[in-house]
């Protein structure tokens, strides 16, 4: 990564922080993936805390406070914590959530009796064991990104390689062993591989902003597509750039990078959960809305062409009357039908133009295809029982079974 | 009374309340939750203590309170839209709040020592210590407090009791029969959030995180009635305190941490040798199976032998 | 409601427990009152306290010090038998201004059954440090300064004397000694910082514990982030350190028993691109004393063991 580094236009910090960013949200983004998608979202936040107790052990038995040999014992007590959740979660009917959640607290627990235990011992290198491990964005090292940099080039070559057995896995455990994949070594792997990712990170960023980095990806690319492939090479995409926008904007104005990074992620996944095409909440409520109002629009139509009709162009007035809906629904219909030009005014007079009639027409037919459907619907005899899509039943349908149902309407028709 | 019996008797009260939650956040997928409060009330602690500039137990409880409140109900609020799984909606929110605690130390109290440890987790070691002094008889604080919270608690699952149940086990349902889960969900999340805000300033963070999901978890493996699960996990808790505590006498560490580890342990066996869900149990009816099958297969192969 | 009826019994029971728990505070006998020949018993926090505590009380006293060696006041966490050592204490010494964090209110309680005498009451407050945004919240670090906790022997005397009237001048005489002592240190202190230049006087450590040392032995302090642990540093701060690394040709910085190392890594290593490639001078004891039984175990051993370091890291290389 050094090349990369030197040729920022920043100074030499920003820059491997800009750059150690982006390679933890590749990693993160891409193995977080595998993470959130059978709901163990939370495993890096239960690693944070079994780091407690591996950390004690590795000083019991060390003595010593020696960075590496406190990161092998975090690393050991994170393995042995996430099999731990994964065999919980494969033997009993715990769930994920809880099985992460007792691995947690346990290890958390068995790490502040062994501190206090090593406390009352009396040794000195004791100080700042659980602090110890932890980092900070801001104090990232080349060293450190480098080895992010594996670890993000080991995962992508990981899943590429082995997308299709990674798939199987993650959704259908039992076909894929029904078809040779060894499920437990893949899972295995990329048990092990996440464990060894978040350690790492968790060493170079902190808690905090590990747990976010593992989910804030997946989230956010799970709200614009939901093929795994396109999915997972979203995820380090989305990864990286929170990670390198969050920096950016943090050494810009000069406050704490981890947290920067959180909150751009957290808003990223808001943003996507808020505003995806097709999916998010403003969307569905601007479509529900939008349907309401045609539904509306030609509910109206159609009262007035009975109106008109029965009697004399009516006045609005007359049309809530016969109507039977509340006047303000009546105006607003009006005005859209006003905004469409399906309707004339002749003083208070309301009429419909030509184009209205037709539209008025249509939607009378569309009225009486969807009341045949629901009363004759079940003699077409669907095979499959496809639902047709209710707005637009004669095209879902196809014209040849349309007329066969407005056939059996007819017959059944008194007149 | 003793200090030890003020310590056990915190700790169960604790645990009662936190037992009587905790399984339906288990049944609903948010184990996690206590841990997400625990984290999240950074910002209001550090808003309490800027506008109060005080670190007085009441105002940093209530600063706790406030996020812990917008923790919980943004969680459900994510959880709702039903794009993102409850799990990751947890991993979403706590880590946005606690940064912000962050952001707003480094801007406004980089020089003093403001932190969660210092503000807002107790410590159980020193219940017996802390007293409140009402008419003129001397109270402990810890042992007032967690028991008006179980009692509340108690009070609110057994109003909320036929709500709760179809709410966790059948939401769809229960909006057919004009249950509203989310209000019931709400209130729930509420009670979460006030309990675990209380406990922590009378126990500290990881026992709190501890009873509220690991005897539920064990009582869970345990039986498949709800009114069990509830009673099961509330003893699972009292002997976590017990045993716990006199756990940490004998080796002279954490009260907090020998609990929990207590209650760890008791999960173990729980997974081991639950009658109906445990290993062991599965393993002999696996095994049973097994011999029955080979039974009839040898019986059968023996019928086929005498009619050839 | 059946179920309101089933539960009745359990809410029952929770109402008694409370009573019984809320009614009887605790009963045990704390000690206090008059110690006549017994030793006085005495209980503190961080470790070089419990060495004061010791070396004034002598043979008259036993000491129970609640935080072992290395252990951060902030981050402590009680074992089970704390809760007698603070029950049966006669006296409790602690540090004061926050040092201990949430045990300050316990503390405080507690001072209604016996005395609890933060060692730093005895400082009048224009002699310590307070940071710009609050007034009244002072920095606790105060024992880096030789002659701020000469001020501590003070408070402490004054406390065994009263409490053990029968044996003052004991106390007294010992306190005089070590009041010596002290003073010899700083002249000490003094005497071996003297072979840093005026221009090298810069401690550069992780965080900012070494507020008074600086403002008592003329020295600047640097710390990558401010007194608190739970923010985080910036890339500015990191950058700015290393200007000044660059700026002051400085050759060591120091690392803190209780804080990662982390960020003064990245600064060294942002340094080096500056063209000033520093070390880092070792650890230095920041809230806690070393270990029981070797020299820099006790309050005298850890000052001599920082300054060492200090003076090795920053005096040219000629004059050492």
């Amino acid at each position: 990564m050094g090349p990369l580094i030197d040729l920022l236009p920043l100074s030499y910090t920003e820059s491997v922080v800009v750059v150690g960013a982006a390679v933890l949200g590749v990693a993160a983004g891409v193995l977080g993936a595998l993470a959130v998608l059978p709901r163990r979202s939370l495993v890096g936040d239960a690693l944070a805390h079994s780091a407690l107790p591996g950390v004690a052990i590795a000083f019991l038995v060390t003595g010593a406070r020696d960075p590496a040999s406190l990161l092998v014992g975090a690393a050991i007590a994170g393995l042995i914590g996430a099999f731990m959740m994964v065999g919980i979660e494969r033997t009993s009917r715990i769930r994920p959530d809880a099985a992460i959640g007792v691995v947690l607290s346990s290890f958390f627990s068995l790490g502040i009796v062994l501190l206090t235990y090593i406390g009352t011992t009396g040794n000195a290198q004791q100080a700042g064991l659980e602090t110890y491990l932890f980092g900070q964005a801001a104090g990232l090292l080349e060293r450190d990104v480098n080895v992010m940099a594996v670890i993000a080039a080991l995962s992508i070559a990981c899943v590429v390689l082995a997308l299709r057995v990674i798939k199987t896995t993650l959704f259908d455990r039992s076909f894929a062993a029904s078809v040779g994949v060894p499920v437990r070594v893949v899972e295995l792997a990329t048990t092990a591989l996440l464990v060894a990712a978040i350690v790492i990170g968790l060493r170079a960023v902190g808690a905090i902003l590990m747990v976010a980095m593992l989910i804030v990806p997946t989230v956010t690319a799970r709200q614009l597509t939901h093929r795994l492939g396109p999915l997972l090479a979203l995820a380090g995409v989305i990864g990286a750039s929170v990670g390198a926008t969050g920096a950016l904007l943090s050494s810009r104005a000069e406050i704490p990078t981890g947290p920067v990074i959180v909150l751009v992620g957290t808003a990223v996944a808001v943003a996507a959960v808020l505003l995806a095409p097709g999916r998010g909440v403003v969307w569905r409520w601007a479509h529900r809305r939008r349907e309401r109002r045609s539904a509306l629009s030609s509910g109206v139509l159609i009262d007035l062409e009975t109106a008109l009709h029965a009697g004399p162009p009516p006045t609005v007035d007359e049309l809530v009357l016969a109507s039977a809906r509340p006047r303000g629904d009546v105006r607003r219909g009006l005005r859209a039908l006003d905004r469409a030009g399906l309707i004339e005014r002749d003083d208070d007079r309301l009429r419909l133009s030509e184009s209205g009639a037709a539209a008025a027409h249509a939607a009378l037919d569309e009225r009486r295809l969807w009341s045949a459907w629901l009363e004759h619907g079940w003699r077409l005899d669907l095979g499959d029982a496809r639902e047709p899509d209710p707005r637009d039943l004669r095209r879902t349908l196809g014209d040849e079974l349309t007329d066969r149902l407005l056939g059996f309407d007819a017959e059944a028709a008194p007149s | 009374m003793s200090d030890a019996m003020i310590i056990v008797l915190t700790a169960g009260l604790t645990a009662t309340a936190l037992a009587l939650l905790g399984p339906f956040l288990v049944l609903r997928r948010v184990a996690l939750m206590g841990d997400a409060v625990s984290h999240a009330v950074l910002p209001g602690i550090v808003a309490a203590f800027l506008v109060f500039q005080t670190r007085a137990p009441l105002v940093v409880i209530l600063g706790a309170a406030a996020f812990a409140l917008i923790c919980v109900l943004a969680i459900e609020a994510l959880r709702g839209t039903g794009l993102v799984a409850s799990d990751a909606a947890i991993g979403l929110v706590f880590p946005a709040l606690f940064a912000l605690g962050v952001l707003g130390i480094h801007r406004y109290a980089a020089n003093i020592h403001l932190d969660l440890d210092s503000t807002i987790y107790g410590e159980i070691a020193f219940a017996p210590f802390r007293t409140l002094d009402l008419g003129g008889v001397e109270v402990v604080r810890s042992v007032l407090i967690m028991g008006v919270v179980a009692a509340v608690n108690l009070g609110l699952i057994t109003l909320l009791w036929k709500e709760l149940k179809v709410t966790s086990f059948d939401p769809d349902f229960a909006r057919s029969i004009r249950f509203s889960p989310t209000v019931v969900a709400r209130l729930l999340l509420i009670a979460v959030a006030v309990t675990a805000v209380t406990a922590f300033e009378s126990v500290g963070a990881i026992l709190v995180v501890a009873l509220l999901i690991v005897p539920a978890a064990a009582a869970y493996l345990m039986t498949d009635r709800l009114v069990a699960m509830v009673a099961i996990a509330v003893a699972i808790g009292w002997v976590s305190s017990v045993v716990g505590y006199a756990g940490a006498v004998e080796v002279d560490a954490s009260i907090a941490g020998a609990m929990g580890l207590t209650a760890a342990v008791i999960f173990g066996i729980a997974l081991l040798a639950s009658p109906r869900h445990g290993l062991i149990a599965r393993a002999v009816r696996r095994a049973r199976t097994r011999r029955a099958v080979e039974r009839a297969l040898a019986e059968e192969r023996g019928a086929q032998g005498a009619g050839a | 409601m059946s179920m309101a009826r089933r539960l009745l019994p359990a809410l029952v029971a929770i109402v008694v427990v409370v009573l019984l728990g809320a009614a009887c505070a605790s009963d045990s006998s704390t000690s206090g009152g008059d110690v006549g020949e017994r030793p006085v018993r005495v209980t503190t926090t961080a470790n070089f306290i419990t060495d004061l505590a010791e070396v004034i009380g002598g043979e008259r006293v036993e000491v129970t010090g609640l935080l072992g060696p290395g252990v951060d006041p902030h981050l402590y966490k009680a074992s089970a038998g704390d809760v007698a050592a603070l029950r049966d204490a006669d006296v409790v010494f602690y540090g004061g201004l926050d040092l201990e964090g949430r045990m300050a209110d316990v503390l405080d309680e507690l001072s209604d059954d016996k005395p609890t005498i933060a060692v730093s009451e005895g400082i009048p407050d224009d002699r310590k440090r307070q940071p710009t945004e609050f007034e009244g919240k002072f920095d606790p670090h105060i024992w880096f300064s030789v002659p701020l906790w000469r001020e501590a022997v003070d408070v402490v005397e004054q406390a065994y004397v009263e409490l053990d009237p029968d044996n003052a001048d004991g106390y007294r005489e010992r306190a005089d000694a070590y009041r010596a002592e002290l003073e010899a240190l700083d002249a000490e202190v003094r005497e071996t910082l003297a072979s840093i230049p005026d221009d090298k006087r810069v401690l550069v450590t992780s965080h900012d514990a070494f507020g008074y040392f600086g403002e008592e032995y003329d020295f600047e302090v640097v710390g990558i982030q401010g007194t608190s642990t739970a923010t985080e540093a910036t890339t500015a701060d990191i950058d700015r350190v290393a200007g000044v690394i660059a700026d002051r040709g400085l050759e060591a910085v120091f690392i803190e028993s209780t804080v990662s190392p982390q960020t003064i890594r990245a600064v060294l290593a942002a340094a080096e691109r500056r063209g000033q490639t520093a070390r880092i001078g070792g650890e230095l004891f920041a809230d806690a004393a070393g270990e029981r039984g070797t020299p820099e175990g006790t309050y005298i051993g850890m000052v001599r063991h920082n300054v060492g370091l200090i003076a090795e890291g920053l005096a040219p290389s000629g004059s050492r």
